[in-house]
């Protein structure tokens, strides 16, 4: 069996080392330099996902901090049942959305906004995934600050994680039915503010 | 998985790209903070054990009272 702790120490560790084989062995081991390897794979990402839902470098900074230790300290819990991946997104999403209630960023209007759409329109997920996939970068960063924080925490599971229905019933802890239908309010939503912002016309 | 355009993924890379390696500074502290804990965990194993048998040589001294 491959040493891991040694590949480490070698620089043999590579993109291709499972991240379930740094945690086993860095529980083995708790030398640093594996969780290290963890830290720069997904450090960014996680970043990323703080920024966009907090709309704040600075918070974002600290969140990722505070994400990190969590994961740090509760890493001996994490039993392999989900990916790696998976868990610590779990954990960032629920910090993040957490972070925007405590400081009630939640943007009260679009509350209003959804529930409109939810009692005229049919549940039908006719929303073309191409649509929402194609819109430009700078674009898409001022429509999602205009989103609350759990639908556009759910837009990045589904578009940028690619993290499949049951396992966003993992993180957010609802029914299937429930997490499609407001990923579906959320696509809505989305769109809706692109083309108000942007006046979008399918070209 | 396709290559087709993905703003989501293109927005998450511009993110990263745009914060370099400011990411180091978060590492140092998270080391430095979990040294800490564990120097507290080491603390905790290595005295708890004594404390503990003080407060039960206490209570039994007084249960013998």
């Amino acid at each position: 069996m491959i040493n891991l702790l040694n590949a480490v120490i070698s620089g043999a560790i590579n993109v291709n080392t499972p991240d379930e084989d740094l945690i086993s062995e860095y529980l083995l081991t708790q030398n640093a330099r594996l969780f290290d390897v963890l830290y720069e794979r997904y450090s960014g990402k996680v970043y990323a996902k703080c920024v966009t839902i907090l709309k704040d470098q600075d918070d974002a900074m600290d969140a990722m901090q505070d994400i990190f230790m969590k994961v740090l300290l509760s890493i001996a819990s994490f039993k392999g049942n989900a990916k790696f991946s998976t868990w610590l997104y779990s954990v960032t999403y629920n910090f993040c959305i957490d972070e925007t209630r405590r400081k009630k960023k939640l943007i009260i209007e679009g509350d209003d906004k959804l529930s409109q759409i939810g009692e005229t329109e049919q549940y039908v997920d006719n929303i073309d995934d191409e649509r929402l996939l194609s819109v430009k970068v700078e674009h898409m960063k001022l429509v999602l600050d205009d989103m609350r924080a759990d639908d556009k925490s759910l837009l990045l599971m589904k578009y940028q994680d690619d993290l499949s229905i049951k396992d966003i019933c993992d993180v957010v802890k609802k029914s299937e039915s429930a997490v499609k239908m407001q990923l579906l309010r959320a696509k809505e939503k989305f769109i809706k503010i692109h083309e108000e912002k942007f006046h979008y016309d399918g070209q | 998985m396709d290559n087709r355009y993905n703003g989501f993924k293109e927005l998450e890379q511009s993110i990263i790209d745009g914060k370099g390696d400011q990411f180091s500074q978060v590492k140092n502290n998270l080391q430095a903070n979990k040294g800490s804990f564990d120097f507290i965990g080491n603390l905790v194993t290595l005295y708890l054990p004594q404390v503990m048998e003080v407060i039960g040589r206490f209570l039994g001294t007084d249960s013998k009272k």
